[in-house]
């Protein structure tokens, strides 16, 4: 059962008898044009299959006003309340004011156990076969991604000369996405988030094709959730539900980070080798990372300036 | 509190009655044997176990230790498996053989030389661990006594750069302690079975791997 399908209380009316009644009849100038309408009304009703009107009208997440956002919110609520038979809660969260969001991964500490992956999948209520994280398998000594094995078994990782390393999105600041969008339906926020506006966003996949870090994903079909892990704890740009259609891509988790917490997949690593805060405050970990240790930046010579860093020790 | 008075009551009582068995001759130590046939430690060293036995585990949960304003690290006392060590060591005078006998769950693989379990315990204190000097220090600050070895690691994990954190970015945070990750009797991290794999795509190009 589809996330946004609706139960239709009427049975559709069959296209193909409607024809035929129409094509039983004599066709003067009126049932033509009768006929012109209710054929584009059933287009419309095809394309736009249990979009509502309030939908439709919908603006753009920018310049929606505080009461249009309150609308956008209690019907995602009525939604979930729909289909999931649960009650969510909807944050808003804005970018808090002095922060930029820097995250560090440490591929020395790295084993691939793929916590951070589930954790994701568990946060943002992904459909089977759509991860923000690639975990890589790498032969040691060597960088080369195309080598990089992304289906690794991993009966008991970290195993023999290898190293693992995780790519999501890295929130660039010089983002190759936000440029190719032809409708500005994502764009990079003030604490270095490049968000998406579900609604607006037209599948056209150009911003996955302009994504160096293969970071964007699309959605083939309304993602499908097992009600038992279904995340209640919702934010307006992040892991809201979706529809068939739409890009979604990692958004460092910002409707628990912008209230001071954690990303999932931190909270899920177990060995420790992912560091998150704000590159601004020179008494933070990761600013502590900056200063002492080697950072390397994947992709750096494509000018992309990542906020998404690893380092060694 | 007052179940430790017990405790020690009990204890004291035990090893009377054992002082009592062996009273002809005060001077010949009682047999090891009698006290448990798997453990050969001197009885100077170790209470007998049935003075202890059918004791519950302490539960009292310790608070967490503030290191900075706001980073904390909890204190894993009451979570520890043998704990407290003086509910059967006097003092500890054991080498590493005798302590993975008595303990079966500790696998002693830490340093390729050390066999003295003094060198981090405290011989006269058995609730405390040994610093240089005579020094001792409490079993929830143990990450002092690591940082005395491995101090460019104990630097980095300072300062978060080494080591998990969980909690907030920006307020009171918890700094996962280095017996957090790693055990202290066998340091090495271990291996374990990763989540599965995403699904290979149906309809892409298969990759060679």
């Amino acid at each position: 059962m589809g996330l946004f399908r609706k139960k239709r209380k009427t049975p559709k009316p069959d296209p193909a008898r409607v024809l035929e009644k129409a094509a039983a009849k004599p066709v003067d100038r009126r049932n033509f044009l009768k006929g012109l309408g209710a054929g584009s009304g059933l287009a419309l009703a095809g394309r736009a299959e249990g979009l509502s009107l309030a939908e439709f009208f919908q603006k753009h997440y920018l310049e929606m006003s505080p009461a249009d956002k309150q609308e956008l919110i209690k019907r995602l609520k009525k939604e979930a309340r729909h289909h999931y038979g649960r009650d969510i809660q909807v944050s808003d969260a804005r970018p808090l004011p002095g922060v930029k969001f820097a995250y560090f991964l440490n591929l020395s500490v790295c084993n691939g156990s793929r916590r951070c992956i589930e954790a994701c999948r568990k946060e943002n209520n992904q459909d089977a076969g759509i991860d923000y994280i690639k975990v890589l398998e790498i032969d040691k000594g060597t960088l080369n991604l195309e080598k990089g094995d992304m289906y690794y078994k991993g009966e008991s990782v970290p195993a023999e000369g290898k190293f693992y390393m995780p790519v999501s999105c890295h929130q660039c600041d010089n983002p190759p996405c936000v440029r190719a969008c032809p409708v500005e339906a994502t764009w990079k926020e003030e604490d270095g988030i490049v968000a998406i506006d579900y609604d607006w966003c037209i599948g056209c996949r150009y911003c996955q094709a302009a994504c160096p870090y293969e970071a964007r994903h699309f959605n083939f079909r309304n993602p499908q959730v097992e009600h038992e892990r279904f995340q209640p704890d919702q934010g307006l740009l992040s892991n809201r539900s979706r529809r068939r259609g739409v890009m979604e891509k990692c958004h460092f988790c910002m409707h628990r980070t912008r209230r001071g917490e954690l990303p999932a997949c931190q909270e899920a690593c177990p060995t420790g080798a992912r560091v998150f805060g704000n590159i601004l405050d020179p008494k933070s970990e990761v600013s502590a990372i900056l200063r002492e240790k080697r950072i390397f930046i994947l992709k750096e010579e494509l000018n992309t300036v990542p906020s998404f860093f690893y380092y060694f020790d | 509190m007052n179940r430790r008075f017990a405790f020690g009551f009990f204890a004291l009582f035990g090893v009377l009655a054992l002082i009592m068995v062996s009273f002809g001759d005060p001077a010949v130590p009682p047999e090891p044997t009698a006290v448990s046939p798997r453990v050969h430690v001197p009885l100077s060293v170790l209470t007998p176990p049935e003075a202890i036995s059918g004791r519950p585990r302490a539960t009292d949960t310790h608070p967490p230790i503030a290191l900075s304003e706001k980073v904390q690290t909890a204190d894993r006392r009451s979570q520890l498996e043998y704990w407290p060590c003086s509910d059967c060591h006097t003092h500890f005078g054991g080498e590493k053989a005798l302590a993975e006998e008595g303990h079966p769950t500790i696998r002693f693989r830490h340093m390729a030389d050390g066999e003295t379990c003094t060198l981090c315990h405290s011989a006269a204190q058995p609730d405390e661990l040994n610093l240089r000097f005579g020094r001792t220090l409490s079993f929830a600050r143990s990450h002092e006594l690591c940082g005395g070895c491995h101090g460019e690691k104990f630097e980095d994990w300072n300062q978060g750069i080494h080591g998990k954190q969980s909690g907030s970015w920006r307020d009171v945070r918890r700094r996962w302690t280095c017996v957090e990750c790693h055990d202290a009797h066998d340091p090495a991290y271990k291996t374990m079975p990763a989540y599965r794999a995403p699904a290979f795509p149906e309809f892409g190009i298969p990759k060679k791997h």
